[in-house]
């Protein structure tokens, strides 16, 4: 499934898995490319706790480059289910791969969530490459 | 709008990430990036662009007694050729601003300042200047009005500048930069090729120029390197020149890489060198941030022996305080991170430091960093050669500060353990006799 991305820079790409139980949406997310490009290289990720849940909107992690912090807003509600853990050697991979293998933590939405209301809120990839245009 | 230095345009053409600092536009880092370029100023050698940095001409009769009283110096005992550190002082001893004193000759000297302070700086210069006993006897240029300053820093900026040294030089001039000591300067005569290129031999291509240049052996990274004025107009054509120097000599890994304000920073901090508005400022005494060794012994011991007052602005406060070292507030001190998930957490600036175990939180406020009760971190970063956070902090002079004293750093709601470092926390590989 295509990414959605936040104006804050976040993306976030919707999985459909079979939990035990019922079948659950995953929500992976990560920091764009341009984000990353704009941050410069990163010394430090923090990620949150397994288990924590969030809003949408509500900071859930941290990252920190050289230079400066910058906070990552949950683009979508949900509990903490998986964090990468390669990121805690290797900070860099968000800087060489931010939309793949750089991605931050895995979130459980909620059963009701519909996909089709991340289009209100978030940004398709065309409409994100067009506002990161006018932001530069 | 912000200035722009005489490299804009080739930084504009070398892609750089640009920035404003101190009112000039100036690269925060090339493509390569930030860490990159800092490895290669350690490995190899880079190039930045200094030209915001303040650069004052002083020459006349009464120069050197001007200066002793601008300075915490002995102007007239300063070797033609040698430079010192030193720092303009407010009346009540705190720093207005750090600077590079060069002799060029006997009567004729240039001061290299902050960017952030070259204002300030030029206005208590002016004040002293405007007197009846210097005005007559002083002239004053400010030469980064027409004069672009390049950093050529790394284990192979020596041989990479001896190259470009044209083989006939007048004979009163000294035949190479590779032959000055850390802290000399010297005027020399560069070959530069227009668009760079050349065997990198210092032979002259058709076409290639003859530049006077004043190269200063100097530099704000812990590695030997050098500081290059030379006329604005010739400032691109030699930052061409010297990124393409040393590929095609054969000498493995002798290439300059184009470095940013962002690397000078993290290659500074490494080398624990201060930086004014951080380690010091107008509230701070040099002796409280390290700097005593910068006040030559001579005038040191005459004020602690009580037999005279230093002389320039701020010398009674300073002369004060070294007879009285019980009077100073504050010592400097290099931490380094403990080992552990944090150990790459960076810290920064106004982050309050304490020691293991010490009261509750609640009684710190977060700008508690001048009341005695705490530390505080003056610059902290991350340190791409040992990969971890390290920072420099202001502690309360009576706390015990050997190397490997535990100390904390509150960011939010944590305690994050560092340790006391020695200092500087990479080797300084200056070139000494």
């Amino acid at each position: 499934m295509s990414k959605h991305y936040s104006k804050d820079h976040e993306w976030v790409e919707i999985s459909d898995t079979l939990k035990p139980v019922a079948a659950r949406h995953l929500a992976t997310i990560g920091i764009s490319r341009h984000a990353e490009g704009q941050l410069g290289e990163l010394v430090f990720v923090e990620l949150p706790k397994i288990g924590r849940t969030f809003a949408a909107g509500e900071e859930s992690a941290t990252i920190e480059s050289v230079k400066a912090a910058s906070e990552v807003y949950a683009p979508v509600a949900g509990e903490v289910v998986e964090i990468n853990e390669a990121l805690s050697d290797d900070p860099g991979l968000v800087n060489r791969d931010a939309e793949g293998e750089g991605w931050l933590y895995k979130l459980n939405l909620s059963p009701d969530f519909s996909a089709t209301t991340l289009g209100d809120t978030l940004m398709t990839e065309a409409q994100y490459n067009d506002f990161i245009k006018e932001d530069s | 709008m912000a200035s722009r230095t005489p490299l804009f345009d080739f930084h504009q053409r070398h892609k750089a990430r640009m920035v404003d600092f101190a009112d000039y536009q100036l690269p925060i880092h090339y493509a390569a990036g930030i860490i990159a370029e800092h490895h290669a100023t350690r490995q190899s050698a880079a190039l930045f662009d200094v030209s915001h940095m303040g650069q004052t001409r002083i020459s006349g009769a009464g120069v050197t007694r001007l200066l002793a009283q601008l300075l915490p110096l002995l102007p007239e005992a300063i070797p033609i050729g040698a430079m010192r550190y030193s720092f303009i002082l407010t009346p009540s001893g705190g720093i207005v601003d750090d600077l590079i004193l060069a002799r060029i000759r006997e009567d004729e000297f240039i001061l290299v300042f902050n960017a952030s302070r070259k204002q300030r700086d030029r206005e208590v210069l002016h004040e002293l200047i405007n007197t009846p006993e210097h005005k007559a006897e002083c002239k004053v240029e400010h030469l980064d009005e027409s004069h672009a300053l390049l950093a050529l820093q790394g284990p192979n900026a020596a041989a990479v500048l001896a190259a470009l040294v044209a083989p006939t030089t007048p004979a009163n001039e000294s035949s190479s930069p590779a032959d000055l000591n850390f802290m000399e300067t010297r005027q020399f005569t560069l070959n530069i090729h227009h668009d760079g290129g050349g065997d990198g031999n210092g032979n002259g291509q058709k076409g290639g120029q003859k530049i006077p240049a004043r190269i200063a052996r100097c530099g704000y990274t812990g590695e030997d390197g050098f500081e290059i004025s030379i006329h604005a107009a010739h400032a691109e054509s030699l930052a061409e020149t010297l990124i393409s120097s040393g590929g095609s000599s054969g000498r493995d890994g002798a290439q300059v890489a184009l470095a940013g304000l962002g690397a000078r920073d993290t290659l500074r901090l490494e080398a624990a060198l201060p930086l004014y508005g951080h380690e010091m400022d107008e509230d701070i005494s040099p002796l409280e941030a390290g700097l005593t060794w910068a006040v030559p012994k001579a005038l040191r011991t005459l004020a602690t022996l009580g037999k005279g007052e230093i002389g320039c602005i701020g010398g009674g406060a300073l002369s004060a305080a070294l007879q009285n070292p019980d009077s100073l507030r504050w010592r400097q001190l290099a931490l380094i991170a403990e080992d552990g998930p944090n150990a790459r957490r960076p810290v920064r600036q106004g982050a309050t430091c304490h020691k293991p175990n010490s009261s509750n939180s609640s009684q710190l406020a977060a700008t508690a960093d001048k009341t005695g009760e705490t530390g505080v971190i003056t610059s902290g970063g991350f340190s791409p050669t040992l990969n971890r956070t390290i920072a420099l902090a202001r502690i309360p002079r009576s706390w015990q500060s050997q190397p490997d004293t535990p100390f904390q750093v509150r960011i939010r709601d944590r305690s994050l353990p560092f340790r006391v470092a020695k200092s500087p926390f990479v080797e300084h590989r200056y070139r000494r006799r």
